[in-house]
């Protein structure tokens, strides 16, 4: 018998005055799971967190986390899910231990060893302020703060954002090293691919508040492609309406096409260009997300539009 | 809870510290004023300037305890939530295995204990310090600080207001800071009625609305929705009671700056020579001085229209009494004084170069002395007891304090007797002894005694009312004049007479009660008698009532406006109070009339706002039935709390739909998934 999601949502909306933040999503994270949750600023990643752990209420639609309704998320289940913030504010004036403290008597699962092990990863001083501490160090208490519960469920708002390459790879393995035991499920959301692509088993991806992509990792870099398109003289405009194009990159003698899904009908199309070349060009998930998430339709590329600009002068 | 207590205290330890550092500068500042004023009365340097100037608890303490009180508590209480603004910090706080409510009751919990070590702690000092002997020399008792306990508490409802303000997410130039309405009209109102059980009812009303509403903010982020219907119930009622601070604030402003007309009155004046001109003042134009017969007054120089300044030369003295026959009649008295006045417990009666002598409630004269700032012992009719203020008899709340004359003869005060129910006293403060000055016989009793000073001596004579008769004696008991005592008590309770140039003449006015005249419709007319020495009564005449009515179109523009935005629900007060006769008593059709049709107005803006954004049917109703309750101010906090959903064209139907619905409220259709542009990838 399949496992309920750990989160499951459905028709999730909300408006900030005239504008959705979020529309109509719809989404299950299974339990287990490393789920990365992606999309450009604004696209309503924060709010969509902040609507499963019942710190914005929905405008419309309905949602359950760990089987709690997430209108009205009981305390034993508060207890369960772990919330990394995005700006991991804590309070200025506590120490490190103190933190620690504050923390552990609210929970009665709390490991100690946990919070001593992530506080020791990140050379934490017990007795050094909140407020002292620099931003990659915050960012490792907060880290220490949430694990140490053992949560069934943990949530993170781009937990590596403003982090240095160092702080953020240690944040990184730390959570690899949750997602080491059984069960536990992470829900991330953040903005560094490379960590994205070395940790997520899944993917959903917010594009201007709607839900464009839910898949595992592999599915989606599959279904993005880039073909390179080589002609003896200038590309033959306009490009044509091919299913799951996403961007068209004119330059000197070359048309770069991404597209969603591209199969024979596509290529087919783009045939009937009459290319002199044309071959599949494999992408990272970086560079898929960026086409995925980058302005839509046809468009010359700004430095090839520059140099162009300047073949033309005399 | 406790680790968020601890938490709590600990984050906000120094805005209590802060405030108690400036609190205890403040007390300190009032406590050595007072004591440097006994200093002066001592050395003689200085003179008496009030009871409550003499008595911190009921002068300087209470207004100072207000002002900080409301100023700490609101901040406290706006720091608290402020602090956890940032939303990841908030997140920090709110996402834990613990209930909203538990963690909001934490913080009320360390803010009120904060607010105690901030506010109540150096107020114990300072009332230890007064109540101390031999550190101030005047009376104390407990009931004294009931006033500054009035501003105590109001601080609370600050505080729950500060809290309601933090939580709420409103903009500030416009509904966010509205629950500080509730905490000021709870302010004002409790410091304006009678009996401190009064004052606490409304306190906790107070605290009920704005902590109910914070509480209820607290649970839903400071949204209007998701609140529990407790809470929003609690909210709009905050904001309801802001905006009307707001409407009459916005009202006063206009009247400040527009140009306004005379509140309309009348009332009649005798002058010096024994005649008796009516003056009024309509609301618009000048104020008119005519006799009886309705011939202008005017002035035998210039001919013209007399005016005020002039006639008021002309008006004679008039010293009065308010006859009072009740049982016990001196505890009516100081009980109809606010419970937080200095009337209420005392009055400095006389001062001796070496002694303070205080009538104090308890029908006594009590000796402080000046140099010890000790008290020395307490003097009632049959005598003077050292060391103990408790004796068995008793003196009758003297009459004429804090009164004054107009003329050459004023209302001696200090004064010379005391009275009784049966017995006026004279005293003699040298040798700390009472006798007997006039006593009633046939089972008469005294309602109302006062001596009478003029420039050259501080005692001339003294008026005396009792049952049935007014007279005047001299200082040797001898009897000046006397009158019967008709229209009678208790109909008939102000009795003021005025004396007029001629010599040993005088007017004696006999006034009705205002209420029961209101009741008679104004119809009970005022007893004027002529009276001379040694022959009593020359002539009398009863002069027409002048009522208390003003008509609508009296009224100044500003006025209207006012009584247009007292929202229809606040006429059920007095109906409540005082069942139908207030239709006919207390409440004017047109005020009424004009405050509904208000309210219908407003009604109908919110039916319309309500129908737009597809509001149950039901829900209109309520809403509606609210907005005809409470006019102006009621619309404005529907706006206050309401958070207007967003609204999409139907895809079915195209009509408007609001997006907080599953369904449109049109054509029942859901709503359509977003559309799709053929780059989707999801995971069959």
């Amino acid at each position: 018998m399949n496992e309920p999601p750990a989160i499951s949502v459905r028709d999730l909306t909300r408006y900030y005055g005239s504008k959705p933040a979020v529309e109509g999503l719809n989404l299950d994270v299974p339990r287990g799971s490393v789920f990365a949750f992606l999309g450009r600023n604004g696209s309503g990643k924060t709010t969509t967190i902040r609507m499963l752990l019942g710190l914005v209420q929905p405008t419309r639609g309905r949602g359950s986390i760990l089987g709690h309704d997430i209108r009205n998320l009981p305390t034993e289940a508060r207890a369960r899910i772990g919330y990394l913030t995005e700006e991991h504010q804590l309070y200025g004036w506590m120490n490190v231990r103190e933190c620690g403290e504050f923390q552990s008597r609210f929970y009665p699962r709390w490991n100690e060893k946990i919070f001593r092990s992530v506080a020791g990863h990140f050379n934490l001083q017990m007795t050094t302020r909140v407020k002292h501490l620099s931003r990659g160090e915050r960012a490792g208490l907060c880290l220490g703060l949430t694990l140490a519960p053992e949560p069934e469920l943990l949530i993170m708002d781009d937990p590596t954002l403003g982090l240095d390459p160092v702080a953020s790879r240690a944040l990184i393995e730390s959570m690899i090293f949750l997602t080491r035991r059984s069960g536990r499920t992470i829900f991330f959301s953040s903005h560094q691919l490379a960590d994205v692509e070395r940790v997520a088993d899944k993917i959903a991806i917010l594009d201007r508040s709607v839900l464009r992509v839910c898949c595992p990792l592999e599915t989606f870099r599959q279904s993005v492609q880039r073909v390179r398109l080589r002609f003896s003289g200038t590309p033959p405009p306009p490009v044509p309406a091919i299913p799951g194009l996403l961007q068209a990159v004119r330059t000197e003698g070359e048309l770069r096409l991404t597209c969603v899904n591209y199969g024979a009908a596509a290529e087919k199309a783009l045939r009937a260009l009459a290319p002199a070349e044309l071959e599949r060009v494999p992408l990272s998930l970086e560079d898929a997300f960026i086409s995925y998430l980058g302005d839509r339709g046809e468009k010359s590329f700004i430095l090839a539009e520059t140099e162009s600009e300047t073949e033309a002068q005399p | 809870m406790k680790t968020l207590i601890g938490k709590e205290l600990r984050e906000h330890l120094k805005v209590a510290v802060l405030g108690l550092g400036i609190f205890t500068f403040v007390l300190v500042q009032i406590y050595r004023e007072c004591t440097q004023y006994f200093a002066n009365l001592a050395s003689g340097q200085g003179s008496w300037n009030g009871d409550a100037n003499a008595q911190p608890l009921l002068g300087a303490l209470p207004s100072s305890v207000m002002i900080y009180c409301a100023i700490f508590g609101a901040a406290l209480g706006w720091l608290q939530v402020h602090s956890e603004r940032h939303r990841d910090l908030w997140a920090f706080l709110i996402h834990r295995p613990l209930s909203r409510s538990r963690i909001f009751f934490s913080k009320v919990i360390a803010g009120l204990c904060l607010y105690a070590l901030g506010a109540v702690l150096p107020l114990l000092g300072m009332i230890v310090a007064i109540r101390m002997p031999g550190h101030l020399a005047v009376p104390f008792e407990w009931g004294m600080v009931l006033p500054v306990t009035v501003g105590l508490l109001c601080g609370i409802v600050y505080y729950f207001a500060g809290l309601l303000t933090g939580l709420r997410q409103a903009r500030w130039y416009g509904s966010r800071a509205l629950g500080v309405g509730v905490a000021i009209v709870a302010w004002i109102a409790a410091n304006d009625v009678p009996e401190f059980w009064r004052a606490l009812v409304l306190i906790g009303l107070g605290g009920a609305i704005t902590g109910g509403a914070a509480w209820g903010s607290f649970l839903s982020g400071g949204y209007y929705e998701g609140q529990p219907r407790w809470g929003r119930r609690a909210l709009v009622a905050s904001l309801l009671v802001g905006s009307f601070v707001v409407v009459l604030f916005v009202t006063a402003l206009l009247e400040s700056l527009l140009p306004r007309g005379s509140y309309p009155w009348s009332r009649y004046q005798t002058t010096k020579d024994g005649a008796i001109y009516k003056l009024t003042q309509p609301a618009h134009g000048a104020l008119q001085i005519t006799d009886l017969a309705g011939q202008p007054l005017k002035d035998a120089k210039t001919g013209r229209a007399m005016t005020l300044n002039d006639f008021n030369r002309q008006a004679a003295s008039e010293p009065s009494v308010q006859a009072n026959f009740e049982e016990g009649a001196q505890y009516e008295r100081a009980h109809r004084s606010r419970y937080g006045e200095s009337s209420r417990f005392f009055t400095l009666w006389r001062q001796t170069p070496d002694t303070l002598w205080y009538w104090n409630r308890n029908g006594r004269l009590w000796a402080y002395d000046v140099a010890s700032r000790r008290f020395m012992g307490s003097l009632g009719p049959s005598g003077f007891t050292p060391g103990s203020t408790t004796g068995s008899d008793r003196f009758n709340d003297p009459e004429g304090r804090g009164g004054h004359g107009n003329g050459y003869y004023e209302q001696s005060y200090p004064a010379r007797t005391l009275s009784t129910d049966t017995a006026v006293y004279r005293l003699d403060l040298d040798s700390r002894t009472a006798t007997v000055f006039f006593a009633a016989t046939n089972g008469d009793r005294i309602g109302g005694a006062l001596d009478i000073a003029s420039k050259d001596s501080d005692w001339v004579s003294t008026f005396i009312v009792t049952r049935s008769s007014i007279q005047l004696l001299a200082p040797d008991g001898k009897l000046v004049w006397q009158i019967p005592y008709e229209p009678a008590y208790p109909a008939y309770d102000g009795i003021s007479y005025f004396i007029l140039d001629a010599t040993n003449k005088f007017v004696v006015w006999i006034e009705p009660d205002g209420r029961t005249n209101k009741l008679s419709g104004w119809t009970l007319p005022s007893h004027v008698t002529w009276v001379a020495a040694g022959q009593g009564a020359l002539q009398s005449t009863n002069l027409p009532s002048l009522s208390g009515y003003r008509g609508w179109r009296e009224l100044p523009l500003t006025e209207r406006v006012v009584r247009s935005v007292v929202p229809p629900g606040f006429f059920a007060a007095p109906l409540l109070l005082y069942g139908f006769a207030a239709l006919r008593d207390f409440i004017f059709w047109t005020d009424v009339a004009a405050s509904v049709t208000v309210a219908v107005v407003c009604a109908g803006i919110g039916w319309g706002l309500g129908r737009r954004n597809h509001f149950s049917v039901g829900g209109q109703c309520k809403w509606a039935v609210f907005h005809v309750l409470f006019g102006l101010p009621g619309l404005l906090a529907f706006l206050s709390a309401q958070e207007w959903p967003a609204q999409e064209p139907c895809a079915q139907c195209k009509k408007p739909r609001v997006v907080n619905r599953d369904h449109c409220e049109s054509c029942g259709a859901d709503f359509a998934p977003p559309a799709r542009n053929g780059t989707e990838i999801f995971e069959v």
